[in-house]
């Protein structure tokens, strides 16, 4: 505020006029104070900013005056999705939109706007707003230099280019003739061939199979028992005519026609409200088989059975549109839509295309809604939000839709989407070929090598795209072979839960029902490109966009590979993604060490709502035994990355994941950032800077398939996998309990009787070790240092676990001296650096130094590491990270609304 | 008729030449084709001998004709010196190519070899060699609980015996094991073999050096012990077990002649550690690990070259890599000595300017089993010596007068114990000459101290003029830069090295279990176990 300096003055009338000046002078400062003091508020993230994908989109872009990373941006909107409303877009380079370039929609039954075409480099305006309704406030963002300049043509291209005749979808009608000559004594054609005939002999279910005969326990359990069958009854059928329908097309073969002939038209009299309605997969799957036996068979069928068909995949087709308009758009995630239902949805419109009215808006709705946002759960940098395990379902929609769209437009999503670039290094880096995944993601326990589905997509992916890591990693599986030999335990009827691959020997493609067509179709003539040579790899990745970040000893070298992997999610824990935010796995030779820990059974399940999903399940941190909500509001981010030679480091900020609004769960944690750094080959420092408004209780978390023994009085901890040791050390200013568990807090139950594959009750085994550390008195801030020593066999065994101080009570391992802030009132600070300085890191420090030689850094406050590399020095730094995605969201202010809509 | 003379005259000798030239291509070839493949390598250790113990140093009393060829036919090396005075440090240094302070338990004696450390006879199986080992491979010590599947050093071939000289000498048929080895290897492997004699490793037959016609006045004896008869008797002893290594040793290089694989071995010659007597082993006075060192690599190395540079046996493991043609070594302090062999290069290189030894705990000799940590540079003039505890008894403690009484100096006194007897433990048992110093400590002060009682922190050596090391130079003010010197030198390399004792966490070594027999000194006296008195220990606040 300005002072306002009073002058005395002799007689009265002067005193007034100089005290209203006075006044006046005052006031003008006041607001002059304010206007500055809100034009230099800056929002601060994360702690301004609640979400970064929220469930259901929010906010328009691009906006905020952002440059558009595309000459021809996408614009979107959040949905009013209260009735079943249309939208009108305008779009010009004059704010005022008097202009005659401006750019016009209307009517447009969903969220999307695709210009379809190069726009000006300058300054665009755009308003959205329901059909005939008012407009929102302007919007604004910008075109430069930068913007790829390639882009999908408008949806007329693809509706001019779908051709009258049939086939359409499994093959064109043109390429038929070629296709079978072409395929003739391919292995894959073979084998479909084969299928087709062991499926001859069978019958159609009847209706009632998609009834579940089982009871449950309560309305979740039935619910969920009804899925599974009405799902079960429908994957019976799609298998049958997706085989038949194949085989045909590969043999001409007369006697699989009338097969699918005969299913086909067995579940087009199927209630299409009825049973296999009950689940969206099974819907899906009945509506494609349909729309395969139309499409496959048009030139052969009758009107009546055209007509019954349509009729049947109209309502299903219908469906699926009506729902997701307004809705799918705008959702940041849609699992079943995604996986498997798009891509049935799309091949369905493209199949009845021209028989059914509707089918037009079908496509382009499909066609829309992919460019606008495929590849979801992508990020930007190559991740998948969901997991390996989960990825897998993804794999066909991810190759198909992109070959579909190039089919009819000639528009290569793959080759333009950056995603497919970096996809093949998520791969490669959090799910190497014969280890264990990365840890993170439902069901990812499941699964011990990347197998058959991985190989097909990376082959697939590397051909298309020419990418040669992709190449690499196809090859590293097939190297890597079907896994080991062992077979689970078997006792009573009942199959223990860790039953692996049971064959040796190298993989081929033909081992892959995934992708088994679409090779046949787009690749038989394609060779895999050259592979990256796998010395120039570096030793750690990082995904922002799905944050993950994954750090190696010898990412080319499974079996003597310390793999250490870390989440810290924009995304929070959604559907598929857990609740897992800061946390961390550790494999050796591509087997789990310290790992997440429980059983997905199902998606409800109270085992996987309070263990497996929950944050108790993973190595992660509990405040006052709360973890973290399950929402998209929970999340965190990587703030920070380094990837050095001898060196890898992360730092992960998860201040925002404990607390949801919309979950009503605020347990008062303010700030949590972990700090992983990687001494190659085997040393992991985690350090936790953790802060809450209260004192709190803070539990520190770590599992794994095999025995810990804790020593408490020491505060260590050691665990033999007769494969691996590790001990490890936990240090904090606090004194700290110890509670050590060898079973579930919530047991797993087979409640829905899953089978393996040969028909056995699966049993979730309870033999994982959970640790838990935490302090025995509150406090509100709290600094944990755990120290990983990872081993390779043959170290002693019996040796106790012991730390090395020297006279500076700096920690020494080996050649590293380590030294980390543990008094919570003081910066936190972590440091390593080797006895002989020539690998130097640190947290925070403003410089690192190596003899004479002093590194200053551009970034205040950023993580630096200095190696001495080949006879030079290398020095790099990393600030903080923010994640893309927020440059989209305006801050949420209500002083500063009009933020949200620049004029 | 004198220009038809002529003419035949000149043809025979043009024809002779083409003769003499094709039998030398046909020679050379022959070498040329034999050397084509990679070399067999046989690695040759005594066990307890000094340098110069071999008659062709010069030293009288000793006849190693064996390892005089292997001299002869190739290099012998004048300053060779062992990592460690201690058998068990000592051969995992070879092993391993690191010094004793860079292999935790492994650099104490009778500890276990920590399976986490890679040894060159297992690099050199994976590559393609047959490797077995006869006699004494890396011992004293526990592998088997470490991780390993087999002894360090590789298979074993030990099941031939025969009746020995005498009865103190080793009854294993060196030489019939190493038949038995050659002939079970596949046909063109290349192989590695360890001969690691027993002798002349204590105890000796006393008197069997003289019995077998020594004169024992000609026994060398080295300044640091009294020339009396007694010693010189037991030196004749040893003498005589040094001869019997050498004998097995000419064996092999015979049989390998027979077998024509001579002209592709490579034969390397040396001991582990120094002589068993006062001031030797166990010490790092010169002694102790100055060791001898011959090898020969035919059509290779030159014939009959020498060396004075100051190599170390830690540098033979990288060699052996390189002559195998092994690339992408492990990480290892020794460097390949093979310029040195081949181009006879000599000093090109900094680090040919000084070798490093070093000792922790040797037997258990003194209350709590610690050891006598100790560091040494060694350089062409100077040894520098650093006792970091120098209130310990460097060889041992004395024996207080109840442990005499209640060992009374007979036997084992238990399942995991033996006696402290005539205490001095560090210095091996029975010993004819130790017993003698003991006895006549008053007759020889001087090298009875040296020997058995307490040292200074430092000491200094000029060893061209004092290598039986008995005229401590480190209080003399003349020297004292070059004692600041060398101690700044050491103390920079040790730290380079990562060495326990210079980066503050020294005691570590005193933790480490043992699993020779212990002596019921007062404190930890448990056999096998990590002593947690010594460990690191825990959960101190860093910062």
């Amino acid at each position: 505020m300005m002072m306002t300096k009073y002058i005395l003055i002799s007689n009265r009338k002067s005193q007034l006029t100089f005290c209203r000046i006075g006044i006046t002078i005052f006031l003008i400062g006041a607001a002059m104070a304010s206007f500055a003091q809100e034009n230099n508020q800056q929002p601060e993230f994360p702690k301004d900013y609640p979400v970064i994908h929220p469930q259901f989109r929010k906010w328009a872009s691009p906006a905020l005056n952002n440059e558009s990373a595309s000459v021809s941006p996408i614009l979107r909107w959040p949905a009013d999705r209260k009735g079943k409303n249309t939208y009108d877009v305008r779009l010009s380079m004059d704010s005022t939109f008097d202009n005659k370039d401006l750019i016009t929609a209307q009517n447009i039954p969903w969220t999307i706007f695709n210009p379809h075409r190069q726009l000006q480099y300058g300054t665009w305006y755009w308003q959205y707003g329901l059909h005939n309704g008012s407009w929102s406030g302007t919007l604004k963002f910008r075109i430069g230099d930068n913007a790829i300049k390639t882009f999908a043509p408008p949806v007329q291209k693809f509706w001019a280019a779908i051709p009258a005749g049939h086939p359409r979808v499994l093959i064109n009608r043109n390429d038929e003739k070629l296709f079978i000559k072409n395929v003739k004594g391919n292995e894959d054609a073979m084998i479909i061939l084969k299928k087709a005939d062991d499926l001859l002999g069978m019958t159609p279910p009847g209706e009632k199979e998609g009834e579940s005969k089982k009871d449950g326990n309560s309305d979740m359990e039935n619910r969920k028992l009804e899925i599974i069958a009405s799902e079960h009854a429908s994957n019976k059928i799609y298998n049958a005519v997706d085989h038949f329908c194949k085989a045909y097309l590969i043999s001409k073969d007369k006697k699989y026609e009338k097969k699918a002939l005969e299913w086909g038209m067995a579940v087009a009299g199927w209630n299409p409200d009825g049973v296999s309605h009950s689940s969206d997969f099974g819907d899906a799957r009945c509506m494609v088989s349909m729309a395969e036996v139309f499409d496959t068979f048009n030139d052969d069928l009758t009107p009546s059975q055209k007509a019954i068909l349509l009729k049947s995949i109209q309502v299903r087709a219908g469906r699926f549109y009506h729902e997701w308009i307004n809705n799918i758009d705008v959702k940041v995630l849609s699992n079943h839509v995604w996986q498997y239902i798009f891509h049935y949805f799309f091949q369905t419109a493209i199949a009845v295309y021209g028989d059914v009215d509707e089918a037009k808006n079908w496509v382009n709705y499909a066609y829309e809604l992919w460019l606008a946002k495929a590849p979801i759960l992508g990020g930007g940098d190559g991740g998948w939000g969901e997991g390996a395990s989960y990825f897998r379902l993804d794999m066909e929609t991810l190759l198909g839709v992109p070959m579909i769209i190039k089919e009819y437009t000639s528009f290569d999503f793959l080759k333009n989407n950056e995603w497919y670039q970096r996809n093949p290094y998520w791969m490669a880096y959090s799910f190497p070929a014969g280890s264990s995944t990365d840890g993170f993601g439902d069901d990812v326990e499941k699964i011990y090598a990347p197998g058959t589905e991985y190989l097909a997509y990376a082959d697939a992916l590397s051909k298309l795209t020419g990418n040669q890591i992709a190449a690499w990693y196809a090859h590293q599986i097939e190297l890597a072979g079907k896994g080991d030999d062992t077979v689970g335990e078997r006792v009573n009827g009942v199959t223990s839960y860790t039953k692996k691959n049971k064959q040796a020997g190298q993989l081929k493609l033909s081992d892959a029902d995934m992708l088994r067509w679409f090779r046949l179709r787009y690749l038989r003539n394609i060779k895999r490109p050259g592979m990256i040579d796998g010395k120039s790899l570096p030793a750690a990745e990082v995904f922002k966009g799905v944050g993950i970040a994954d750090m190696h000893s010898h990412v080319t070298d499974t079996k003597n590979d310390l793999m250490i992997s870390f989440r810290s999610s924009p995304y929070g824990a959604y559907g598929h993604l857990l609740a897992d935010q800061n946390t961390f796995n550790i494999l050796y030779g591509g087997k789990r060490l310290f790992y997440m820990s429980g059983h997905k059974v199902a998606m409800q399940d109270p085992h996987r709502l309070g263990w497996y999903k929950a944050t108790i399940g993973h190595n992660g941190i509990l405040i006052d035994d709360k973890g973290q909500p399950f929402n998209t509001e929970a999340y965190g981010y990587i703030a920070k990355f380094l990837n050095g030679k001898n060196v890898s480091y992360v730092m992960g900020d998860a201040s925002q994941a404990y607390s949801s609004k919309a979950k009503k769960e605020q347990p008062g944690l303010t700030k949590f950032h972990r700090h992983l750094l990687f001494l190659h080959p085997n040393i992991l420092l985690v350090y936790d800077e953790l802060e809450a408004n209260h004192p709190a209780k803070w539990s520190w978390l770590i599992h794994s398939p095999f025995k810990i023994d804790v020593d408490a009085a020491n505060n260590t901890f050691r665990c033999d996998s007769g494969n691996i040791s590790a001990k490890v050390a936990l240090f904090s200013q606090q004194s700290l309990h110890w509670e050590l568990a060898d079973t579930f807090a919530i047991p797993a139950v087979n409640w829905i009787g899953r089978e393996d594959e040969d028909g056995n009750l699966i049993e979730y085994k309870n033999d994982q070790w959970h640790l838990t550390a935490f302090n025995t008195r509150k406090t509100a801030k709290m600094r944990f240092l755990a120290v990983f020593m990872i081993n390779p066999p043959g170290e002693i065994l019996n040796k106790p676990v012991s730390y090395i101080f020297n006279d500076k009570n700096e920690l020494i391992i080996g050649k590293w001296i380590i030294k980390a802030e543990l008094d919570a009132e003081k910066p936190p600070l972590l440091e390593a650096h080797t006895s002989d300085h020539k690998i130097v890191f640190s947290s925070s420090a403003n410089s690192v130094s190596s003899g004479s030689k002093e590194f200053v850094g551009k970034i205040n406050g950023s993580a630096k590491l200095l190696e001495w590399l080949n006879g030079n020095y290398r020095f790099s730094e990393a600030g903080n990270m923010i994640p893309e995605a927020i440059k989209s969201i305006p801050v949420k202010d209500t002083n500063l609304k009009q933020r949200l809509h620049e004029k | 008729m004198k220009n038809r003379y002529r003419y035949i005259s000149l043809v025979s000798a043009i024809f002779i030449c083409i003769v003499i030239s094709v039998s030398f291509k046909e020679h050379n070839k022959h070498n040329e084709r034999k050397t084509g493949k990679r070399p067999n390598i046989l690695f040759v250790i005594a066990d307890d001998q000094s340098f110069p113990y071999a008659s062709i140093y010069g030293t009288t009393g000793v006849q190693t004709p064996a390892f005089d060829e292997v001299a002869r036919n190739g290099m012998l090396f004048y300053n060779a010196f062992a990592a460690a005075p201690q058998c068990s440090p000592s051969r995992a240094a070879i092993l391993t190519g690191k010094n004793i302070w860079q292999l935790e338990e492994a650099g104490t004696h009778s500890s276990y070899f920590p399976k986490k450390f890679n040894v060159f006879t297992d690099l050199l199986e994976n590559s393609g060699y047959s490797i077995g080992f006869t006699g004494k491979p890396w011992a004293p010590g526990d592998w088997k609980d470490a991780g390993w599947k087999r002894n360090p050093v590789g298979p074993e071939f030990n099941e031939k015996k025969l009746a020995p000289p005498t009865k103190d000498i080793s009854n294993i048929d060196y030489f019939g094991n190493f038949v038995d080895f050659f002939n079970q290897k596949k046909g063109n492997e290349p192989f590695f073999f360890w001969y690691g004699a027993h002798e002349p490793h204590r105890r000796y037959t006393k008197g069997s050096g003289e019995k077998t016609g020594k004169n024992i006045m000609k026994s060398l004896v080295p300044g640091f012990l009294p020339a009396d008869t007694v010693v010189r008797s037991d030196i004749a002893d040893y003498d005589l077990e040094i001869e019997w290594f050498d004998q097995q040793l000419g064996r092999m290089i015979d049989f390998l002649r027979q077998k024509g694989e001579l002209e592709n071995t490579i034969i390397v010659v040396t001991s582990d550690n120094g002589m068993p007597f006062p001031s030797a082993k166990a010490n790092l006075m010169e002694y102790g690990s100055h060791v001898p060192l011959a090898i020969c690599w035919p059509g290779k190395i030159q014939k009959g070259s020498t060396c004075n540079d100051l190599v170390s046996l830690i540098d033979l493991a990288p060699t052996f890599l390189q002559v195998a043609g092994i690339h992408n070594l492990p990480v290892m302090t020794g460097k390949s000595l093979y310029d040195i062999l081949l181009a006879n290069k000599k000093k090109t290189e900094p680090h040919r300017s000084y070798v490093l030894t070093g000792r922790e705990r040797h037997s258990d000799s003194r209350p709590d089993d610690l050891g006598y940590p100790s560091r040494a540079i060694r350089t062409d003039d100077f040894l520098f010596i650093l006792n970091l505890k120098p209130d310990r008894w460097p060889a041992g403690n004395p024996p207080s007068d109840s442990e005499k009484i209640a060992s009374n100096g007979k036997g084992n006194s238990g399942k995991n114990f033996k006696s402290v007897g005539i205490g001095y433990n560090d210095i091996d048992d029975p010993s004819p000459t130790k017993e003698f110093m003991l006895k006549n400590k008053d007759q020889f002060p001087g090298l009875f101290s040296e020997g058995f009682e307490k040292r200074p922190a430092e000491q200094l050596f000029d060893i061209k003029r004092d290598a039986a090391c008995t005229h401590n130079l480190a209080g003399n003010p003349e020297y004292a830069s070059i004692k600041k010197d060398l101690k700044e030198r050491l103390k920079k390399l040790l730290t380079q090295q990562g060495d326990p004792r210079m980066l503050g966490y020294g005691d570590i070594f005193e933790s480490y279990p043992r699993f020779g027999l212990m002596r019921k000194w007062p404190g930890f006296k448990e056999r096998g176990k990590y002593n947690p008195e010594y460990e690191p220990k825990g959960m101190k606040e860093i910062k």
